[in-house]
């Protein structure tokens, strides 16, 4: 454990300001962890409203309380305020990701396996799975939006299993196989998206929820985000799967699902480094940029954006304007870095495979 | 290249129609009362005596009775709502009711109920969105005129619905016809007949034209001003690699890169548009209020100072991306055999840079220069809506808020048609520019 954190550290000081951005990341990301600790810490709770207390400069003490960065117009210490963002950017950006993650490397990797003609299947099979696909979108829909009861998770369950099975049973039928056209019918769907801007998308999209909770929000930007790493999961696949031992392993009889996830996932995974930093700094932003619009974000929670927002309306108190954006600033700076120090890592390895 | 061209436009209209149909999903999900919003501006409220009439007729006149799509694919508890019978608050009642999944008959049991109540009471309960609200609402002032009888029914129905709220449902298709929103709005949008404003009343088309035209005065200028100067900075970074300007400028752009362009806009207003830090640094406007449209010219002729800051904000972070990939693309350019070649024939430098350094490594600029350019238009939402402007981000902005959706439909779809478009022009250009490049 000692001796890979050593490791990471030595490599990080070949890329510029990598310790530096190292450094940001713990920082906010224990801060996000241990938020309930350090807020109860100050008994500074961002709620505590004292408007007899409104805008105070950083570094006061006033009624015995010390207000490291200022007060809000209401005297809401800004320290807590920060704090709780912390928690809010690292809960939503670690909900989204790991949401368009799972979704996004499991849809590229199989598209990019697949292509248009190596998922084959029966005329049967795949009005089955047509149907499937619109029974459990109706059921995965009625989750999002209706929460996450049994009456939605079970019967989402039940179409998938259901649907495996038949498949399985129809796979017998003595009929010709077509190739299904995963990979056209994904491209359309990347081009929609692509036609859209996002934060068009997601003003839209936030208007449908009835109740907003920083996990909506969550998955609102999962719903964009997914299809970005799709997008490049599949690119990398398409370039690892031609490598010479995919085709071994292939023909040594390995299946589809192991090929997938223990041969080519691997493999690819160095470069998907690079959008998975990208895409936590995008994910962040837009995250800050909600709340600075205050779509999506529900009315009680604080966020880095919001309180930036608030500061439009006091030009004299520049601490509620400096700090909240240092810290989405800071974030983003250490998480581009982080990517751009992947990015040159991987153009590295591929110059000594070149040679 | 002709049937490459007419081979992407026609794969542009299942585009746009799943655009078009996700903007109609949206729509139909966001819970909303655009009706009762233009009545109040237009001066009819609930306490004139045929509120109702008037509502009703606006409401088939705009057509909101209908169908939304051709189709509808919607939980068993809601799929009758289609042929209830009953004025316009039974209905949107009916439906919301139902969207909680409650019992059809305990629905119609509750709404003949309330039916022969008094106005106001009518009013109160067919509000309620949920069981559990009923129930709630049972104890409100203006309802202490009910009697008991009634309101015990009430409320046994309505606990009997909150007990049964959540249950197993399935998926039921059903089918309505041509005649239904989306295909009256197809229609009239192919025609060109863009309908009017929900708020005020005013054609869509020149509505989202005039902010439309905002919007691009925006987007052109900054984008003008950030493809010379990224193109400058980067060709010269490129070129001078590791020199000490090479490295300062890269660790301040890598900065301005990361840096979100709401901060800087809100920064920006604060410290340069206000005298609370020394008069020197009132230096630019108060933003808030802007001329009328008159003409591109007129209006930076005019109001000059007032776009520097908005211009800025969306200049700065894009040069920091272009000009960063110029750089790395040129570079990568520079080191290639033929420039090798190149320069020692003895080339003058000049007409190397000129002729094939910067030439060839603009293939791939352009293809990121055309990714920059929707996501221009879609910052400049938040950059509209801080500074004021009234462009398209803006107006869409304000739109939402006021569930106003013959205008946020067309704008998507103007948007995405503007996307596509210039993604296309930028593959032709490509294909233009190095015929190595066969497209098809």
């Amino acid at each position: 454990m000692i001796s890979t954190i050593k490791h990471i550290w030595k490599i990080a000081n070949i890329h510029r300001g990598m310790r530096f951005s190292i450094l940001i990341l713990l920082v906010w990301i224990l801060t996000a962890v241990a938020a309930p600790i350090l807020e109860s810490y100050f008994g500074l709770a961002f709620d505590g409203l004292r408007p007899e207390n409104g805008l105070l400069p950083p570094f006061t003490t006033e009624d015995g309380a010390f207000y490291l960065l200022g007060t809000d117009y209401l005297g809401r210490d800004l320290l807590a305020g920060m704090i709780h963002g912390a928690r809010v950017a690292f809960v939503v950006a670690m909900v989204s990701m790991i949401i368009s993650l799972v979704v996004g490397l499991s849809v590229g990797l199989v598209i990019g396996y697949y292509g248009d003609s190596g998922f084959k299947k029966n005329i049967v099979q795949q009005i089955v799975i047509g149907l499937a696909f619109l029974v459990g979108a109706y059921y995965l829909i009625s989750m999002i939006s209706d929460g996450f009861t049994i009456y939605s998770i079970f019967p989402f369950l039940g179409v998938l299993g259901i649907c495996i099975l038949i498949d399985r049973l129809l796979e017998m039928l003595p009929i010709k196989k077509y190739g299904v056209p995963l990979d056209i019918i994904m491209q359309r769907l990347f081009e929609l998206r692509e036609g859209l801007p996002g934060l068009f998308i997601i003003l839209s999209l936030a208007a449908i929820f009835s109740s907003q909770s920083i996990y909506t929000v969550s998955i609102i930007i999962a719903v964009l985000y997914w299809m970005t790493i799709a997008r490049h999961a599949r690119a990398e696949t398409l370039h690892v799967k031609g490598e010479d031992y995919i085709m071994s392993a292939k023909s040594g009889g390995v299946s589809d699902f192991r090929l997938l996830f223990y041969h080519i996932l691997p493999n690819a995974m160095p470069s998907i480094f690079v959008i998975i930093a990208f895409s936590f700094g995008g994910v962040i932003l837009l995250e800050s940029s909600l709340s600075f619009l205050g779509i999506g974000m529900p009315v009680e929670e604080v966020s880095w954006g919001k309180i930036l927002a608030g500061a439009r309306k006091t030009p004299k108190a520049w601490w509620l304007a400096v700090f909240p954006g240092m810290a989405i600033f800071l974030v983003l700076y250490a998480f581009n870095n982080l990517a751009d120090y992947f990015g040159q890592y991987q153009r590295r390895a591929d110059q000594i495979d070149k040679r | 290249m002709l049937r490459y061209i007419v081979k992407r436009i026609l794969l542009f209209i299942p585009t746009l129609f799943l655009v078009s149909c996700l903007a109609f999903y949206l729509k139909n999900s966001v819970p909303s009362d655009s009706v009762e919003t233009l009545l109040t501006l237009q001066g009819i409220d609930e306490s004139k005596e045929d509120f109702l009439e008037i509502y009703e007729a606006k409401f088939d006149e705009l057509g909101m009775n209908l169908p939304t799509f051709y189709f509808s694919i919607q939980s068993n508890y809601q799929a009758w709502i289609h042929n209830f019978e009953g004025n316009i608050h039974e209905k949107r009642f009916a439906a919301e009711l139902s969207k909680s999944k409650c019992d059809s008959e305990d629905i119609q049991r509750l709404i003949s109920i309330i039916s022969k109540l008094e106005a106001i009471e009518k009013r109160n309960l067919y509000l309620c969105q949920n069981p559990s609200e009923i129930l709630d609402r049972l104890d409100v002032p203006q309802l202490a005129s009910l009697d008991l009888q009634t309101k015990t029914e009430i409320k046994s129905i309505a606990m009997e619905m909150e007990e049964s709220k959540v249950r197993w449902h399935y998926p039921v298709f059903t089918l309505h016809g041509i005649d239904n929103q989306y295909h009256r709005w197809a229609s009239g949008f192919v025609k060109g007949d863009y309908g009017v404003s929900l708020i005020d009343a005013q054609p869509v088309f020149s509505k989202v034209w005039n902010s439309m035209k905002w919007t691009l005065m925006l987007v052109v200028i900054s984008l003008f001003f950030a493809g010379i100067i990224s193109l400058i900075l980067g060709v010269y970074n490129g070129v001078n690699q590791g020199s000490r300007f090479d490295r300062w400028s890269n660790g301040v752009l890598f900065i301005f890169y990361s840096i979100p362009k709401f901060w800087l806009a809100t920064l920006m207003i604060i410290f340069f548009t206000t005298a609370e830090y020394g008069a020197w640094t009132d230096i630019f406007p108060i933003v808030g209020f802007w001329p009328k449209m008159t003409g591109l010219f007129e209006m930076m002729y005019d109001s000059w100072d007032k776009l520097i800051l908005p211009v800025l904000v969306i200049v700065l972070p894009d040069v920091a991306y272009l000009s960063r990939l110029i750089r790395a693309s040129i570079i990568e350019e520079n080191n290639k055999d033929y420039i090798k070649t190149a320069r020692s024939k003895g080339i003058p430098k000049r007409r190397i840079l000129l002729q094939h350094l910067i030439p060839n490594s603009m293939i791939p600029t352009i293809t990121l220069f055309a990714g920059v350019i929707p996501g221009a238009l879609g910052s400049s939402l938040i950059i509209e809506v801080i500074f004021n402007i009234p462009g398209v981000g803006r107006l869409m902005y304000d739109s939402i808020k006021s569930a106003d959706w013959a205008i946020v439909i067309p704008i998507i779809m103007i948007v995405s048609i503007f996307t596509v478009v210039i993604f296309l022009l930028a593959d032709i250009l490509i294909a233009w520019i190095n015929p190595k490049i066969k497209l098809g």
